[in-house]
């Protein structure tokens, strides 16, 4: 069993307080830190920027339900993979879940092992979402570092233009897009052409 | 009508409006020109006056431009320009104030004096044969060789030709046409204006091309001289003798033609173009090209401000008693317009209020209908909700699965706890993680759900319990017959035939009818469910109503699904024993507990190689009742 950072948290949250501690007293043995709330209102309010793990929300509840705080969780907290428990029969609930971008499902009553393995897994998606998100924020910062011109130059590059033909399309000479090539690769840190590709499409979309 | 009223006032006054714009157009100030006189320049002055060019306007600049000059020479600093112009662009340019004098034809300025202000300065000396008149008529003729137009009254029916609406020589003679009981508007056949010169009216009829027509006095003289026509070629209508008056004549004579200062224009060079006027020779180089006689002190126009007013035209247009006639005259096309408008409306308000009327009544016939079938479905609802209370109150829910499903839920819950806290238990005892005081409140926990779960079933074995529900003497058949609409949804729903094969002259029995109808839905619902999940080629289920031999009622429900193994088969009447996924397998167990409390029995057929048989029987009423 990895040993996890004590910060990370398992948020467990139902209705049912009682089946709620049942749930920590489980996850305890294997030395998850468990974190209760019996709604999702409260667990959406208690949710800080820093926190880290997995959420495991029960899909029925009065209230919010499991699904509609999986959708607010999308936005306030991407990286914290979501496992939706359903009751016996709620399989139509469960697609639903696993459609808006759940990490997994489990029904009640839980066979232990498997929901340790569930666990195990979202706090490993955590980690690699975390590091994607933070990578990100570098690349981001990174592309913050070019001027107005090699951004310029970089757009007609990734729209697969020759320096000529960006020096055409800007109306200067060929050696200084290459010149201004050579700053991108160099402040982006791309070693190849298909780097700087990879870079650009991997925050595409979310500016 | 009523809310129309303000709206038709709305209209009238804006009609008003629009014909009060030229009364205003009056008293508007014209910008004095008063570089006229005012000025020292050494630049001529530049005058212009109007002409009514009545013969073609190259004749009259030809005709005039003499006594412009004239004027120019006699008047030192100013340079007088001949301007010819029809009666409308006279009309126009005076409007504009774009001339300093004008001479027109003396009805036409009476005209212009009422609509823009002006005055006469002199009256102009026509050139006679023998005299100089200064006085003017209008001579209405035909061909000579008309036997039948004689007199004006004649021309009743005939065509005429005139030259101009407006022009004055036009409303002498329409004047005297209405003195002999013609209105030149409505009697003739037609009523031709053909514009200046007017040599051609004279020529039209001479061809026969018209039938009559009238120009100014003294131009068949003209022309009979210029040997155009011969006077004896036409007859004269309507003739009129007048001392001193040379030429011939249909009319009363009137002032010739005045030369008109305008109301902008600078009275001292108004008087000194009247003193240069009259000074003019009889016979002078201008004159003479001019075709007049020099100029005379103005005339009094009265009379033709008299004709004016007979023939309520010019200024006197809108004059004399008010007849419906002479507004619709004026006002026609407004009128028309609101009449139109007014017509509108009504007919629009008619017609909402016919659509409103009609709509209302097919609204209080749909409402009717709709009541109807209110108060039916309300009844139809009644008895679906008294037959789903009761339902409710043998099972919970009307079908099993979703009954189940709710059960399985509240159940869920505790039995999920107690699994987490003895999966928790055995982890840490096998890690050697156990901590006795930890261990005994877990179990503790264990032991308050396990409660909390029997609880749950507790209360449902209780809503379960219907031990003193009434039992009537019931027609088995009947219940049967409200399976097909009782259970329609999911028959659809699984493409399932339901057959119904009902004995004739069945003994009622004596029975809680809800229960027994409950059991029949549990054992279709079974049926349908079982051929669900089972490929089976045709989907139907069989229900058959019989007596046997001690006049028990037997009903037999089979389908052609998948059949129930013999291992199972031993089972299936146990609670909690089921064959589906989501079953609780209560169904089978309470309709067999139902069978059992009214004396009969449940049990399922051998079939064989496939299907299931369920088959239940009730004692009959009348022997339940005789025993």
């Amino acid at each position: 069993m990895p040993e996890q950072k004590a910060k990370r948290s398992v948020f467990v949250v139902d209705d049912d307080i009682e089946f709620a501690k049942s749930v920590q007293f489980l996850l305890s043995s294997v030395n998850l830190n468990v974190r209760l709330f019996d709604s999702a209102e409260n667990f959406l309010a208690a949710l800080k920027k820093e926190d880290e793990g997995c959420v495991l929300i029960d899909v029925r509840m009065p209230g919010m339900s499991g699904l509609e705080a999986q959708h607010l969780l999308a936005d306030t907290a991407p990286t914290l993979p979501i496992i939706i428990m359903t009751a016996h029969g709620d399989i139509e609930m469960a697609v639903r879940a696993m459609k808006d971008g759940a990490m997994d499902f489990i029904q009640k009553p839980f066979n232990d092992q498997r929901l340790i393995d569930l666990i195990n897994k979202a706090m490993k998606l955590n980690t690699a979402l975390n590091d994607k998100h933070h990578h990100k924020i570098k690349l981001r910062e990174r592309l913050h570092e070019l001027s107005p011109r090699e951004h310029e130059v970089l757009d007609l590059i990734v729209e697969g233009n020759t320096n000529k033909e960006i020096g055409y399309r800007l109306g200067i000479a060929d050696k200084t897009v290459e010149a201004h090539r050579a700053k991108i690769m160099e402040k982006t840190k791309a070693r190849t052409l298909q780097d700087l590709m990879k870079l650009i499409f991997s925050i595409a979309g979310d500016k | 009508m009523l809310t129309r009223t303000p709206l038709a006032l709305c209209v009238l006054a804006w009609l008003m409006l629009v014909q009060s714009v030229p009364a205003e157009d009056l008293t508007r100030e014209k910008a004095p020109i008063d570089k006229v006189s005012a000025t020292k320049i050494s630049q001529l002055i530049p005058v212009k006056v109007g002409i009514l060019a009545f013969r073609g306007k190259q004749e009259a600049l030809e005709n005039w431009t003499p006594t412009a000059d004239y004027l120019s020479e006699s008047i030192a600093g100013y340079s007088f320009r001949i301007i010819p112009l029809s009666l409308e662009e006279m009309e126009d340019e005076v409007s504009k104030g774009n001339l300093e004098f004008t001479l027109t034809n003396s009805g036409h300025y009476i005209t212009l004096a009422s609509n823009y202000g002006g005055s006469r300065l002199v009256t102009m000396n026509t050139r006679g044969t023998s005299s100089q008149e200064n006085v003017t008529g209008s001579v209405i003729f035909t061909r000579a060789d008309r036997k039948d137009i004689t007199k004006l009254q004649d021309l009743r029916g005939k065509t005429f030709m005139s030259v101009a609406p407006k022009a004055f020589c036009y409303e002498m003679a329409w004047q005297r046409l209405q003195e002999h009981g013609i209105n030149p508007n409505k009697d003739f056949a037609k009523l031709l204006f053909v514009g200046f010169p007017q040599d051609y009216i004279a020529s039209a009829v001479q061809n026969g091309k018209i039938d009559a027509g009238n120009i100014r006095t003294g131009l068949l003289e003209e022309m009979a001289a210029e040997g155009k026509i011969k006077l004896s070629d036409f007859r004269i209508l309507a003739q009129k003798k007048l001392k001193g008056f040379p030429y011939i004549t249909s009319t009363k004579t009137y002032p010739q033609w005045p030369f008109i200062k305008l109301r902008h224009t600078d009275k001292l060079l108004a008087q000194k173009v009247a003193i240069a006027l009259l000074s003019m020779g009889h016979d002078s180089k201008a004159a003479r090209i001019g075709k007049y006689a020099g100029w005379t002190v103005p005339l009094d126009y009265t009379p033709v401000h008299n004709l004016f007013k007979q023939l309520q035209i010019g200024p006197y247009a809108n004059t004399g008693p008010i007849t419906a006639s002479k507004i619709i005259k004026q006002y026609g096309p407004w009128i028309g317009v609101a009449i139109a408008m007014l017509t509108f409306m009504f007919a629009w308000s008619m017609r909402t209020e016919v659509l409103v009327r009609s709509r209302t009544r097919e609204l209080s016939q749909t409402n009717k209908e709709l009541a109807n079938q209110i108060t039916e479905r309300h009844r139809a609802e009644e008895t679906a909700r008294q037959r789903q209370a009761e339902l409710a109150r043998v099972g919970e829910m009307n079908s099993m699965g979703e009954f189940a499903s709710g059960i399985a839920h509240e159940l869920n819950h505790p039995l999920a706890t107690i699994t987490n806290y003895a999966t928790g238990c055995i982890r840490r005892m096998k890690t050697g993680q156990e901590n006795k005081e930890e261990m005994v409140e877990i179990l503790e926990r264990i032991s308050r759900q396990a409660t909390r779960a029997s609880q749950i079933i507790g209360g449902l074995r209780d809503n379960m319990r219907e031990d003193k529900r009434e039992r009537n003497l019931t027609n088995i058949n009947e219940l049967v017959s409200e399976l097909p609409d009782l259970l329609e949804f999911n028959l659809k729903n699984s493409s399932t035939k339901l057959q119904l094969e009902l004995a004739d002259a069945l003994p009622t029995a004596l029975v809680d009818p809800v229960q027994i109808e409950q059991v029949l839905l549990n054992l279709v619902g079974n049926g349908i469910d079982a051929m669900k999940t089972a490929s089976s080629k045709e989907r139907s289920i069989k229900v058959t109503t019989a007596r046997n031999e001690r006049s028990d009622i037997i009903v037999t429900i089979s389908d052609t699904g998948p059949g129930i193994s013999g291992e199972m088969r031993g089972k299936i009447f146990y609670p909690f024993v089921s064959t589906k996924n989501e079953g609780m397998g209560l169904g089978l167990s309470i309709s067999c507990s139902i069978m059992k409390d009214h004396g009969g029995q449940l049990w399922i057929e051998e079939t064989g190689e496939q299907g299931t048989m369920f088959r239940f029987n009730l004692p009959a009423g009348e022997t339940s009742l005789n025993a």
